[in-house]
């Protein structure tokens, strides 16, 4: 009886066996799976910050003094500043002709949007390369007009834009769906406009599925590294985001300057990650089903 | 698009804005996504089918191609496994740290993968903290495919986890009570019960850990040692390719792998589509 | 066959006995601890206190798995990747091998319970290509397959339409006058629980209220709650003295139940009352309603003071609405007041 069970303190119940595994066993599992994570997840996330501060803080910050790490961040600011408003807007415009009409063609769509996600980034920089690099398809007509694209920040956007496509998109289509039309209806039938409807009723129901969706997508933008490799040329001090930054100076064998940059990115990834767990766990029924990727 | 032709395809609906909505998504999708991906398929057409079997058919590409999709299968078989265990043991079990654990599950979604990869190569290089371990035992994991192999695992991992998780908790109690008043053990009532629903899972899981894993580029190339012939992985043999300006070899081994990983991706509909049909849920 | 318990949190101290080859109800409102005690009979909740027999067998310590019930839960709890034919086989299948039946034996049985849940023909299909009540009728031959001591049914028209509902009742109660099988089912329907059951056990807030036959729990209810419980009641204080029974000082046709003086309460149903003329009988108050219910008409009587009561008057009747009338109690079940 569920009503019951509620008022119930659970553990009279989970003591047997009938539902869950002996004491035992449990701490087992427990403990190989946190093993596992342990190996997998945290000794690489605290290794970064370990070897980052090997030389003290000092050698740490005098990553930062060098100008190529400084407009490193600089060029990953901007790329991300303008890649994730794209998608943003067209996460909105997509999920609102997805998810509040029914017309043919609709999943073949949603397989279209997803598609990005299962494209390799070295492929989904090489794709621009072959339309703008200097073989490429309409590359000499640029490069004609005075037009850089590929090996510049126009390319690099581009990458980034392909890598971070379905984010926005995927996230809000699913909560659009569930939430239905009936509201947008309602706002229709007491006078108000389209895009005020938008506004005041769409627009706050989403808004939580919206940040969550962003959140990700800025996280990829700013940390993509394979496409964005492709296409930059890694030119120093030009084209070079903040991951091809990182890529250079261990090659270079500077290891506690390419840690020290990393830990910058590793530190964002754990901002996202925690803020990421606060909508879930503060607004989770507003995230819907699509929640991770 | 005429306003009559449009009413045909969709059904009829008070709300506004399809037409700008729908016809903005189609061209920015036609422009960033299918435009540059047909600029593959021309440059693939021209190529021909026997250009590209002749290329594929070169050792070093075949090698890496190889050792791609070879350390990716067993990569993801791996993270499905342990993923299996750590979404059971998330979902089922109570231990402190739970929540943050569960967070920190996330993290290879979260962590940009030039990151990832020098991490994990500090951390199993011979003089690393893992690595210096392995030494003495005669394990070498940096430098070699199996490095290759750690970097897909961490890759996969949130994959295996994130597919099953949600599965395993939505099985209802009543189910493991049915089988133990029908007198199956604890154990039984795992294997034949709990798990086989999960399969259409693990086996999602598993073809998106895979087709992530083929395609995985910064957090190998810095643990793998890169190699040719052992090490290599394709991915990094388009890169190679391209710095020598050979366009088509690129884009022939780009055409392979995508090929592959649209059909990790069928799988999954697939597995999905008889799920559903089957057992009425995916 | 006797099951004793000290309370679990939401049961105390209840002393039941299931008689051998019966069909018993436990009947209660949501949250009276019926399904609780469902399940410490099966052995899915332990009891704090106390014992669960079976015949006389100690089954306190038994685990569920070897106690030997057939449980028919309230969603069914079928597998829904194993065929009917499985799902039905399962408790044989997982048996010991020294206790297994042969593959055959498992077959032939599997088929004879098919037959008696009249689903023969669909051993091969998911439980998602089955109707509602369809599963039903599988998640019971699924309990009978293991030749339970005692079938136990939670809820089990819960999840069905109205419909379904009145021919699964029927069918339950065929089925279990075939098998003959001890069994004991969960309801919150007193339809359910009185049309269907020998005996009904009537539980309210973990207490064992009564337990008897439907007649018995209908003419003879042991407490205000089960009276009230059973169908529309209306209270009335009352006055013991002499042996008499008075409300409002008049004498109402109603044998004090060994008591001689004291406050108690008459509880009286629709057609315990009957209407007279002002001033006459042992209430009065205005027919603010009057409704007909199939061959019967009933009407409301409110007082000044917000309380209504309702009363049976035949079909042609000459009361109207707005109209005072007095009220007079033919009968009634009468409760001390402690």
């Amino acid at each position: 009886m569920s009503d019951l069970s509620a008022a119930l303190p659970r553990p009279v119940e989970s003591q047997l066996s009938v539902v869950t595994e002996r004491k035992l066993v449990r701490w087992v599992a427990i403990g190989i799976a946190l093993a596992f994570l342990l190996l997998f997840l945290v000794l690489p996330l605290i290794v970064v910050f370990a070897e980052a501060f090997k030389r003290g803080l000092a050698g740490y910050f005098a990553a930062f003094q060098e100008e190529d790490a400084l407009s490193a961040i600089g060029l990953t600011l901007t790329v991300a500043a303008i890649a994730v408003p794209l998608n943003l807007v067209f996460g909105l415009a997509a999920s609102w002709a997805i998810a509040k009409f029914e017309f043919k063609g609709k999943s073949l769509l949603i397989t279209l949007i997803d598609l990005p996600f299962s494209v390799s980034p070295v492929v989904s920089g090489l794709i621009y390369l072959l339309l703008f690099g200097a073989q490429g398809l309409w590359g000499s007509w640029f490069m004609a007009h005075g037009i850089k694209i590929a090996f510049a920040l126009p390319g690099i956007v581009l990458a980034t834009v392909f890598v971070t496509f379905p984010f926005v998109a995927r996230q809000l289509i699913p909560l659009m769906q569930e939430q239905g039309t009936t509201e947008e209806e309602a706002a229709l039938t007491l006078g108000a406009s389209g895009w005020r409807t938008f506004l005041t009723v769409t627009l706050p129901n989403i808004k939580w599925g919206l940040l969550y969706g962003v959140l990700l997508c800025n996280a990829r933008a700013m940390g993509e590294f394979g496409a964005v490799s492709v296409v930059s040329g890694h030119i120093r001090g030009l084209t070079n985001t903040i991951p091809l930054h990182v890529e250079i100076l261990y090659n270079e064998y500077n290891f506690v300057a390419a840690f020290a940059v990393a830990s910058l990115l590793a530190c964002l990834a754990l901002l996202t990650l925690a803020l990421k767990s606060f909508l879930e766990w503060r607004h989770g029924a507003d995230l819907a089903g699509g929640a991770s990727h | 698009m005429s306003s009559a032709s449009l009413w045909r395809f969709k059904q009829s609906s008070v709300i506004p804005g399809f037409g700008i909505t729908l016809g903005y998504t189609l061209l920015y999708l036609g422009l960033i996504v299918l435009l540059p991906l047909g600029a593959l398929v021309t440059k693939a057409t021209s190529i021909g089918l026997t250009g590209i079997l002749s290329t594929a058919a070169d050792p070093r590409v075949a090698a890496a191609l190889w050792t791609s999709f070879g350390v990716s299968l067993i990569a993801a078989g791996v993270a499905s496994v342990f993923g299996l265990l750590v979404a059971w043991v998330l979902t089922r079990y109570d231990f402190p740290g739970r929540k943050l654990v569960d967070a920190m599950v996330d993290l290879p979604f979260a962590l940009p993968t030039a990151v990832a990869g020098i991490a994990l190569a500090a951390l199993y290089a011979p003089n690393g903290w893992i690595g210096s371990f392995l030494e003495p035992l005669g394990i070498r994991v940096a430098y070699t495919p199996l490095g290759i192999f750690v970097a897909l695992v961490f890759i996969g991992l949130p994959f295996a986890v994130r597919t099953v998780q949600p599965l395993i908790a939505e099985i209802e109690g009543e189910l493991e009570e049915a089988s133990a008043t029908l007198g199956a053990s604890r154990w039984r009532t795992i294997w034949g019960i709990l798990l086989p629903p999960l399969l259409p899972g693990i086996l999602t899981g598993f073809a998106l850990a895979f087709a992530r894993a083929v395609g995985e580029y910064g957090s190998v190339i810095f643990i793998a040692g890169n190699l040719p012939y052992v090490s290599e992985i394709a991915p990094l043999l388009i890169v190679i390719k391209l710095s020598e300006y050979d366009y088509t070899g690129a884009t022939v081994i780009a055409t392979i792998m995508l090929a592959i990983s649209f059909a990790a991706l069928l799988l999954i509909n697939l597995i999905q589509a008889w799920s559903r049909r089957r057992y009425g849920y995916v | 066959m006797t099951k004793e318990f000290g309370g679990a949190a939401a049961l105390h101290d209840i002393d039941l006995t299931v008689r051998p080859g019966e069909l018993l109800a436990l009947l209660g409102p949501s949250g009276s601890g019926k399904t609780t005690l469902l399940r410490i009979i099966a052995g899915l909740v332990e009891a704090d206190r106390g014992h669960v027999f079976f015949g006389g067998l100690d089954a306190t310590s038994l685990p569920v798995q070897k106690r030997q019930v057939g449980f028919v839960f309230q969603h069914y709890a079928l597998f829904r990747h194993m065929r009917v034919a499985d799902n039905i086989a399962y408790g044989l299948q997982v048996r010991e091998r020294a206790n297994r039946p042969p593959k055959a034996e498992i077959r032939r049985r599997t088929a004879e319970l098919l037959d008696l849940v009249q689903l023969s023909g669909y051993e091969s299909r998911f439980p998602a290509q089955l109707s509602g009540g369809q599963r039903q009728r599988v998640a019971l031959a699924r309990a009978l397959a293991v030749e339970p001591r005692v079938l136990l049914l939670d809820e089990p028209f819960g999840a069905l339409d109205a419909k379904v509902r009145k021919d699964l009742r029927a069918w339950l109660r065929d089925i279990h006058e075939r098998t003959g099988k001890t069994t004991v089912f969960v309801t919150h329907d007193q339809d359910e629980a009185l049309e269907l059951a020998d005996r009904v056990a009537i539980l309210n807030q973990g207490h064992l209220e009564q337990v008897g036959s439907p007649d018995d729990v209908q003419d003879h209810p042991a407490t205000p709650f089960v009276m009230t419980f059973l169908g529309q009641a209306a209270r009335f204080s009352a006055d013991i003295r002499d042996g008499r029974v008075l409300v409002n000082g008049k004498p109402v046709p109603v044998a004090a139940q060994r008591s001689t003086i004291g406050r108690a309460s008459l509880y009286c149903r629709p057609w315990h009352l009957t209407p007279t003329a002002i001033g006459q009988g042992h209430y009065t108050g205005t027919i603010s309603g009057i409704r007909r219910l199939g061959s019967i008409r009933r009407i409301e009587v409110s007082q000044a003071n917000g309380t209504t009561l309702e009363v049976e008057v035949p079909l042609r009747t000459s009361l109207r609405l707005g109209e005072e009338i007095g009220l007079e109690i033919l009968d009634g079940v009468i409760f001390r007041d402690d």
